[in-house]
């Protein structure tokens, strides 16, 4: 079990044509026992950073320490650390017992018996010990999965590392592993590190979430945190689905020092809070969820604005409503009483409190809901 | 359901037929007509030009109690054995030294690396022969100038012809194996070796553990397609020692080549090559029983 810090940690890869940078003066701290997600979109370098850790890639600048102590120059077989990849990578000629012994067999000098109650023990834990004497060739995609955790797990490592484990499953059985992981980092409590490009395992799994995009670090927080205070647009439209709705607006300040939000087809009042907040005129983006946004026609007209309903999608817990605003689409996730005919025009509106505003030249957030970015998180209690 | 005569199935399915028709009729000209002819000339004493007439198994007795063909198939054996295993280590020691290098230097290095394999056998002949040659080669005069020795004839003495056939031969063909165990080499996931090298293991552990399993199914197909070749194994060997000193280093290939053309005893020239076959198809299965075995390590 460990701590792992990254400080100012870059990648630079050498190309024929020019360096690229992968990842960018990355620094982070994960206490022991943390289960970390790094979340991102397709090269953004969640990968890159992990295999640093693991020791298969080297480091350009910076420093990774594990406990303190700086692992840069040591061999990957030295870190203690053991990771699950995205293929398996299962010995193919090996049996079961043999993938899952092999590193015990190596890395410690424990008896022959010892190291197959161990394989035993991670195989129990997995559901896997009927498989114990088959070959991978001989396993379904999901059983292959749980060999490969298990041959993980039964290392007991200080840092447990995934790469895209449950991108190869189909969706039901990625969401049942999803439960079995959650579950085995709780009966360990071994620090893991995760990496996915999907928001939602990223959302359900992680005690904290780090969102990369290109190389950069964007936001690290708690799955409440990066969703309720995403630090930018990038964050607020990455994480969530459907994603956040964006309109481009202009705010107009009234002498009575309330405002108006306009632009794209929409025109929305805001109180003096969030005027004092954003600091007066300006051009900004206004970010609301599909979920926040109501079809409702008592609403007062100085909040509310019209849209056309483009396409309604029936998911049954909900409606997925796409509309039209300002030549511009606009999700909205509507309980199942709503469900109006495509072509009608209906009335949006939504909570102050709900909104989100960035500026539009550096994309950071500005306003969430009252309350200045600063101060502390707000719980969905308070939300609700 | 009724019991549908061989004439019926004909008749429902004359289509069929006539689209391979045509292929049958080429093969059986091509194909196996020679070889049912080629094995019946083996009962004859057809020579150069005529049909002969039926001598029984007289040409297989005159194989069995001939020594000199007692001394080629010894020696074809262990001239096939050397040379494929030669070819097999150096190609995969040529495969593993070319997976080491960058994509891009990779390509060139292989092309030469590989070259000899795309010369023809007879320009192998050419460049050995001016390599090992006692009167004009480059190595016997390298060895006199540099250390003031004199070398034996490379070509001729005790066992020093074997030894340049056996390695002449490999340095032609060893690419072939290069070719294929490079193919299988990059064909090995990269995510195998990192989960080794996690797992503790060093360099040469991961290429015991990772390299070699991924190898065995390549080196079968090397050794059951080089084994048929090697056996008849001909221009290389033939332009360096012609099966000489007198008879010193006679191959089956050499001796087929000189009982056909020089004695001309055709018959008895097909008969040495039925030996031949029967060497390339004992190898041919002893290989495949050992691919089944390979299938069951996977399951």
């Amino acid at each position: 079990m460990a701590r792992v810090k990254f400080d100012d940690v870059t990648k630079v890869f050498e190309d024929t044509s020019g360096p690229i940078v992968a990842v960018e003066e990355l620094s982070l701290d994960i206490p022991d026992g943390e289960f970390v997600v790094f979340v991102g979109p397709s090269g953004c370098g969640k990968s890159t950073t992990l295999r640093m850790l693991a020791g298969l890639e080297s480091i350009t600048d910076g420093e990774i320490r594990l406990d303190d102590q700086p692992i840069n120059q040591m061999s990957p077989r030295d870190r203690d650390i053991a990771m699950v990849f995205q293929s398996y990578a299962l010995y193919p000629h090996k049996t079961v017992r043999q993938n899952m012994g092999y590193g015990l067999q190596l890395s410690t000098d424990l008896s022959d018996e010892e190291v197959d109650r161990r394989v035993v023990e991670a195989a129990e834990m997995m559901g896997i010990e009927d498989l114990l004497d088959k070959k991978p060739g001989s396993l379904s995609g999901g059983q292959q999965q749980r060999v490969a955790t298990g041959r993980a797990i039964v290392r007991e490592p200080a840092v447990f590392l995934f790469d895209e484990p449950l991108s190869n499953l189909d969706a039901q059985l990625r969401k049942h592993m999803r439960t079995e992981l959650s579950r085995i980092h709780s009966e360990l409590g071994i620090t893991t590190i995760y990496v996915t490009h999907d928001q939602e395992e990223a959302m359900t799994m992680a005690d904290r979430i780090v969102i990369l995009n290109d190389g950069k670090l964007q936001q690290v927080g708690t799955p409440k945190e990066v969703y309720y205070r995403p630090a930018n647009a990038f964050v607020a439209d990455f994480i969530g689905s459907p994603s956040m709705n964006f309109f481009d607006v202009d705010l107009r300040t009234e002498s009575d020092g309330s405002g108006t939000l306009a632009g794209e087809g929409i025109s929305y009042a805001v109180s003096n809070d969030v005027v004092e907040m954003v600091g007066g005129d300006g051009e900004y983006t206004l970010g609301i969820r599909p979920e926040n946004l109501r079809i409702d026609s008592t609403a007062p007209d100085a909040k509310t604005f019209e849209a056309e309903v483009d396409v309604v999608e029936v998911i049954g817990s909900d409606n997925f409503l796409y509309l039209e605003v300002g030549g511009k689409e606009c999700r909205v996730r509507a309980p199942v009483e709503i469900e109006p005919a495509e072509g009608e025009t209906v009335d949006v509106t939504f909570d102050e409190s709900d909104l989100h505003l960035f500026d539009r030249n550096t994309e950071e957030a500005l306003v969430h809901g009252h309350e200045r970015a600063d101060a502390e998180p707000r719980t969905i209690e308070q939300e609700a | 359901m009724e019991e549908s005569t061989l004439m019926d199935r004909a008749r429902e399915n004359w289509i069929g037929y006539l689209f391979i028709l045509p292929t049958f009729l080429m093969f059986t000209l091509l194909f196996y007509f020679p070889i049912v002819r080629g094995v019946y000339m083996t009962f004859t004493n057809a020579r150069l030009g005529g049909a002969g007439t039926f001598v029984g198994l007289d040409n297989y007795m005159w194989l069995l109690t001939n020594d000199l063909f007692h001394f080629a198939f010894g020696w074809t054996l262990a001239f096939v054995f050397g040379t494929t295993f030669l070819q097999l280590f150096i190609g995969l020691f040529a495969a593993l030294l070319l997976s080491e290098l960058k994509s891009g230097w990779r390509e060139w290095a292989s092309a030469i690396v590989m070259s000899p394999y795309f010369s023809a056998p007879l320009a192998g002949g050419v460049i050995w022969l001016w390599f090992l040659n006692s009167d004009f080669g480059m190595l016997p005069r390298l060895i006199t100038d540099i250390f003031g020795v004199s070398t034996p004839a490379f070509l001729a003495e005790d066992l020093w012809p074997y030894v340049s056939l056996i390695v002449a031969q490999s340095w032609h063909d060893y690419g072939y194996a290069g070719i294929i165990y490079a193919a299988a080499i990059v064909g090995i996931p990269r995510e195998q070796y990192e989960a080794a090298a996690l797992a503790g293991a060093g360099r040469l552990r991961r290429f015991r553990d990772v390299t070699l399993p991924h190898l065995v199914t390549p080196t079968i197909v090397i050794l059951a397609l080089r084994t048929a070749w090697n056996v008849a194994e001909f221009a290389q060997p033939f332009e360096l020692t012609g099966g000489g000193p007198g008879t010193r280093t006679m191959l089956m290939s050499i001796l087929t080549y000189e009982t056909a053309y020089v004695n001309l005893q055709f018959a008895r020239a097909y008969t040495l090559g039925m030996a031949m076959i029967v060497i390339s198809m004992t190898a041919a299965i002893f290989y495949v029983t050992v691919i089944q075995d390979e299938e069951e390590m996977y399951v």
